[in-house]
């Protein structure tokens, strides 16, 4: 059921609802006027004109219809047998490629954030790139045990600090004034962080991983990688210039950027129930930009190729 | 409160229409016609060269007020 556009009218231009009544009779005329002549283009929104038949035609701007179709941006038409032949290539082999979580990840193709990105990387990364980025919200073992270690850690000093006080009332002589007890707190209950780095390395911080030695390739790698990730704000741009169903087919196409673009990503998102990777190149600051280089690079790019947030 | 421009008003309809149809809420423009919406689900398109995953799309359509 449509609604009348008047009370939107008015309520935007804060008039009544008969001034906006008024006003848009006014310019619904002289619109129809000029149709019926010639094209009249209103930016934004199309042009309308008059069929042979002398019935009122519109054609929505380029504009409009990306604005309409924000939700499936950048995506484009692909072949059906290449993506089956991917997607079973990927169900055989669910860690071949460890790039790119697999999709009940938590920030993959089962996010519902249209925008929820994964970087394309390089093959050589791919081993120690399995674990890093699925760390689990919940504290890992490590962390849940260390509180109650405190505690006895605590309550162990505590005691042996009355004992030694004991003595020291009762025998003044035992201990010389510069050598204090030492504080069994600190020693009883091993930093968190160390217990981490033992029992957890996926949830150690980085310096403290396993797999991010000092002079790992693939460490130094994944590290840049995040870095990257987390210093990104929320809010950039890039050029879609492909899309697949499959991931695979999608780092295929993203390597095939690589040498181009200093940015290529893979970002998956959901479409009607359809999980979409669309590639993006470039990371600009804003679609002014992302427009820009698109127009400066639209000769070696896909027709279809489209500016696109990186929330 | 000071009448619009002309100008003012155009800009205000292209903008109700685009936050409208954005929504994919159809919208009628008295005297024009009404605006909507058309959803096409993706679909697999089959040619000669082989089948082809389209995917989904909104398109624009308008339908003409008829006096």
């Amino acid at each position: 059921m449509a609604s009348s556009i008047l009370p939107l009218l008015a309520d935007r231009l804060d008039v009544s609802d008969e001034d906006a009544r008024a006003l848009l009779r006014t310019l619904v005329r002289e619109l129809r006027t000029h149709a019926a002549t010639d094209e009249v283009r209103l930016s934004g929104l199309g042009t309308f004109s008059e069929a042979p038949d002398g019935t009122l035609q519109f054609t929505p701007a380029p504009s409009l219809q990306r604005h309409v179709n924000a939700s499936y941006e950048g995506l484009s038409p692909e072949a059906v047998g290449a993506s089956e032949t991917t997607e079973a290539a990927e169900t055989r082999t669910p860690h071949a490629d460890a790039s790119v979580p697999p999709p009940d990840a938590s920030s993959s193709a089962s996010d519902p954030d249209p925008a929820a990105s994964v970087e394309a990387t390089a093959p050589n990364d791919a081993p120690d790139r399995a674990s890093p980025e699925r760390v689990s919200p919940r504290p890992n073992a490590s962390e849940r045990r260390s509180p109650v270690r405190a505690v006895w850690g605590t309550a162990l000093a505590m005691l042996l600090l009355a004992a030694a006080g004991w003595l020291m009332y009762s025998e003044p002589g035992l201990l010389g004034a510069s050598s204090p007890p030492a504080s069994p707190a600190v020693s009883s209950a091993p930093p968190p962080d160390t217990a981490s780095e033992n029992e957890s390395p996926s949830a150690a911080p980085p310096d403290r991983s396993p797999s991010s030695r000092p002079g790992s390739p693939s460490s130094t790698a994944r590290d840049s990688a995040t870095a990257r990730d987390s210093a990104t704000p929320p809010s950039r741009w890039a050029i879609v210039v492909a899309s697949h169903t499959a991931r695979t087919a999608a780092l295929e196409t993203a390597h095939s950027y690589r040498t181009r673009f200093d940015t290529v990503k893979v970002v998956a998102g959901t479409v009607d129930g359809q999980t979409w990777y669309r590639v993006a190149v470039g990371q600009y600051d804003s679609e002014p930009q992302a427009e820009q280089a698109l127009a400066r690079a639209e000769s070696t790019l896909p027709t279809d190729a489209w500016t696109h947030p990186l929330r | 409160m000071s009448t619009p421009s002309t100008d003012e008003a155009l800009d205000a309809i292209v903008a109700v229409l685009r936050d409208e149809l954005a929504q994919e809420r159809s919208v009628k423009v008295p005297g024009l016609g009404t605006f909507h919406v058309e959803h096409q689900p993706a679909a697999v398109d089959s040619t000669d060269e082989g089948s082809r995953l389209r995917p989904p799309r909104n398109t624009v359509a308008f339908a003409p007020e008829t006096d």
